[in-house]
């Protein structure tokens, strides 16, 4: 049976040390992972030609810069990404949802985020990682 | 933004009722939360690496590998008592259900707080309610209030307006612009990072807290440079308040 190409995160994390370790753990279980430090360079690895879309993006929402806020209403702007509507899972350090989640988001995981629950939340999304 | 542009005096100059001392007593109060979000943010962001290392050492151990897997498996489950602890402990408190607040009346009272030159319009939006507590539509509103009347004091010519209007998609909009020099393309770029100033003795957190009160009750801050002028334009947003019923006494 031909293997199932790698499907691809963008883990958008101002956190270093997270953005890092998280980057790791996901790409040895076997997807394709990018990184982006804020809402910036997050906007400019999805605009990057020739580039597919992620087919997932774990998104912090607070970052210097641009926030995970304006980075979902950037995108919501951009016709051709909007269009792709990729689903979002958000991290939040408000752990009570006070703080209202992000339209468009599939899923709200309070920090400090367990991996064993978003490996388990990614698999719910988009299947293993490795066919 | 619909708006007669009729110049008034602030109502409550000096803001000696209740109201505006309530404003003026939270304001305090806000800013210490917002500190404690940034440290919330920090510790939640720690476990979170530590948390993510366990679990990556875990699976680069055989299942044999006996002891040493055990103790990694009980430093996992302490590490999973942690997150639910420090969840506990340091989550914000929940907000209460959306009260009527009457825009323009916290416009006033805030515009009384201020020292400077500030000119209060919309008169004909007396009746738009919002969905969201009073007092802290007042913090957030008199942390922008200050940072455009301060932006004004070396400019004798600049002044402050502050006006309201409704969008149209359930949101009330209130504009505070000041004839000020504007903000650095840096400060700009940078006005909601915490703790981040361009202002000797001070902490570089007021446009944070308001922005935090706002995205609580589900409204926005923005705040530009205004084009082609000089200033800045901050415009708060916040729902509306859901219509009153019959039943309710309307």
């Amino acid at each position: 049976m031909k293997p199932r190409p790698r499907r691809k995160l963008l883990v958008v994390e101002d956190d270093r040390d997270v953005r890092e370790t998280l980057v790791r753990v996901l790409t040895d279980v076997g997807y394709e992972v990018r990184g982006a430090a804020d809402g910036q360079a997050a906007l400019e690895e999805l605009r990057r030609p020739g580039e597919p879309y992620p087919a997932l993006m774990l998104l912090d929402l607070r970052m210097p810069r641009m926030d995970g806020r304006r980075l979902q209403e950037e995108i919501a702007r951009d016709a051709s990404l909007a269009h792709a509507g990729i689903p979002i899972v958000v991290f939040s350090a408000d752990s009570r949802g006070a703080e209202p989640a992000l339209p468009g988001a599939v899923a709200v995981l309070a920090k400090p985020v367990r991996l064993e629950r978003l490996l388990a939340l990614i698999e719910s999304v988009l299947g293993p990682a490795r066919a | 933004m619909a708006s007669a542009r009729t110049r008034e005096l602030p109502p409550l100059p000096g803001g000696d009722d209740p109201h505006s001392k309530a404003i003026r007593s939270a304001y305090g109060m806000y800013f210490a939360d917002e500190a404690l979000s940034a440290v919330r943010h920090d510790i939640l962001n720690r476990v979170t690496a530590v948390g993510a290392l366990s679990f990556e050492l875990r699976r680069y151990l055989e299942p044999t590998a006996g002891d040493v897997r055990d103790r990694l498996e009980d430093l996992n489950r302490q590490i999973g008592l942690m997150c639910e602890s420090v969840s506990r402990r340091l989550a914000p408190p929940r907000s209460e259900p959306p009260p009527r607040c009457p825009v323009r009346e916290v416009m006033a009272r805030v515009a009384g707080l201020c020292q400077g030159p500030v000119e209060l319009l919309s008169p004909s939006a007396a009746k738009l309610s919002a969905a969201i507590d009073p007092v802290q539509l007042g913090v957030a509103l008199l942390c922008v209030m200050e940072n455009a009347v301060e932006a004004c004091l070396e400019h004798p010519a600049a002044s402050v307006q502050l006006q309201v209007g409704t969008t149209g998609e359930g949101r009330i909009e209130i504009d505070v612009t000041d004839s000020g020099p504007g903000l650095e393309p840096q400060a700009e770029l940078r006005a909601f990072d915490r703790f981040f100033t361009t202002k000797a003795g001070h902490a570089g957190l007021g446009l944070c807290v308001a922005r935090t009160i706002l995205v609580r009750w589900g409204g926005d801050l923005q705040v530009t440079n205004r084009p082609g002028e000089s200033g800045t334009r901050a415009t708060l947003a916040v729902p509306a308040a859901a219509r009153r019923g019959r039943a309710e006494g309307e």
